[in-house]
């Protein structure tokens, strides 16, 4: 009896799916090749034409390997996209500003820094960022909580990466749109203010807490490797 | 035996898959056998042309896979239908009648 379970593996090639799943598929196929061999079998056939006849199922390895690919990443790709990046992401949004919403309720004071410079052609050039310290403290656990929310999904590194950094990836991108815009419906304001008000935001509501944030993403980034199960079992 | 066009025939697979697992889970091989056997050859599923479906309708939420032990002791990956495929089986027989029926009117193609 052909051990179909290797032959599969051998042909199949890497599906580019979770190793549970691609080793799934290899058995399952194996299954179906070793009935059809056992019912040509019992047919009456030839040991080698019966095997002909089960190679005839697939006449292009290459191509099943893509079809399958396709059918198992393809519609489902938007579903798990929306279960590991787009919900978990949106959530970590709100936490994010609920957060700073309650830090703000229960009194806590911001605290300012003014970086400033005196140059000659536009005078004093300041930057006021304003932190609260409570609310930055707490934000490598929405980071953490993001990421580890992703992982659990499905979702690669990069999306944990950026469901962990979502709230502050998105602030950046509706900064940018927000000076982009300022540049065209406003000209007259002097470009020096435009980008100190950038340069605020950027730092006070990208930067600093984007690091935070990133702080409790950290330990989600790595991959644990478990030793993989044999894939190819002897008949 | 009169085979059929691929392209019809992979128009007509999603609804031959969903109307044989309607009796019931099966895998992947016992649903090749009873399709075949159920069109008396004309529609023959190989493996290339089962499986890519199978995953696509699973992806889709039509069918459910689980691994099932069989009486033999072998485990397999068994397919049924879920209440969401199975509300595409009338909706799809429709579809299906109302072309041949168009097809008929157009090339008188049913049976005498």
């Amino acid at each position: 009896m052909p051990d179909w379970r290797q032959f599969v593996s051998a042909h199949l090639g890497p599906l580019g799916l979770p190793p549970k799943c691609e080793q799934e598929i290899s058995v399952e196929l194996a299954d179906h090749l070793q009935d059809h061999y056992a019912a040509a079998l019992r047919d009456g056939l030839a040991a080698e034409q019966a095997a002909a006849i089960v190679l005839d199922e697939v006449p292009d390895w290459a191509a099943l390997n893509r079809e399958i690919f396709d059918a198992k990443r393809g519609e489902a790709s938007m579903k798990q996209v929306t279960r590991s990046l787009w919900l978990p992401g949106v959530a970590m949004l709100f936490l994010y500003a609920f957060l700073l919403r309650v830090v703000i309720w229960t009194g806590s004071q911001p605290s300012v820094f003014f970086l400033g410079r005196q140059t000659p052609l536009t005078g004093y050039m300041g930057l006021a960022l304003v932190f609260y310290l409570p609310w930055l403290i707490l934000l490598p656990i929405v980071g953490a909580l993001g990421a580890y929310w992703s992982k659990r999904s499905g979702g690669g590194v990069l999306q944990r990466l950026l469901v962990g950094m979502f709230p502050a990836t998105l602030l950046l991108a509706l900064f940018l749109c927000m000076m982009l815009l300022a540049f065209v419906a406003d000209p007259h304001v002097p470009l020096a203010l435009k980008f100190a008000a950038l340069g605020t935001y950027i730092i006070g509501w990208v930067l600093i807490p984007g690091a935070a944030l990133f702080i409790g993403v950290l330990p989600f980034l790595r991959n644990h490797q478990r030793p993989r199960s044999a894939g190819v079992v002897s008949q | 035996m009169t085979t059929l066009d691929p392209v019809i025939k992979r128009g007509s697979a999603e609804l031959a898959l969903l109307a044989v697992l309607a009796d019931g889970p099966l895998h992947g091989y016992e649903i090749a056998r009873r399709i075949e056997d159920r069109s008396g050859g004309a529609l023959r599923f190989t493996l290339a042309s089962l499986y890519p479906l199978l995953y696509r309708l699973e992806a889709r939420g039509w069918l459910k896979a689980t691994w099932q032990t069989t009486s033999g002791g072998r485990r397999r990956r068994c397919y049924r239908l879920t209440s969401t495929g199975r509300k595409q089986i009338a909706p799809l027989r429709q579809e299906w009648r109302a072309f041949f029926r168009a097809l008929n009117r157009i090339a008188g193609v049913a049976d005498a």
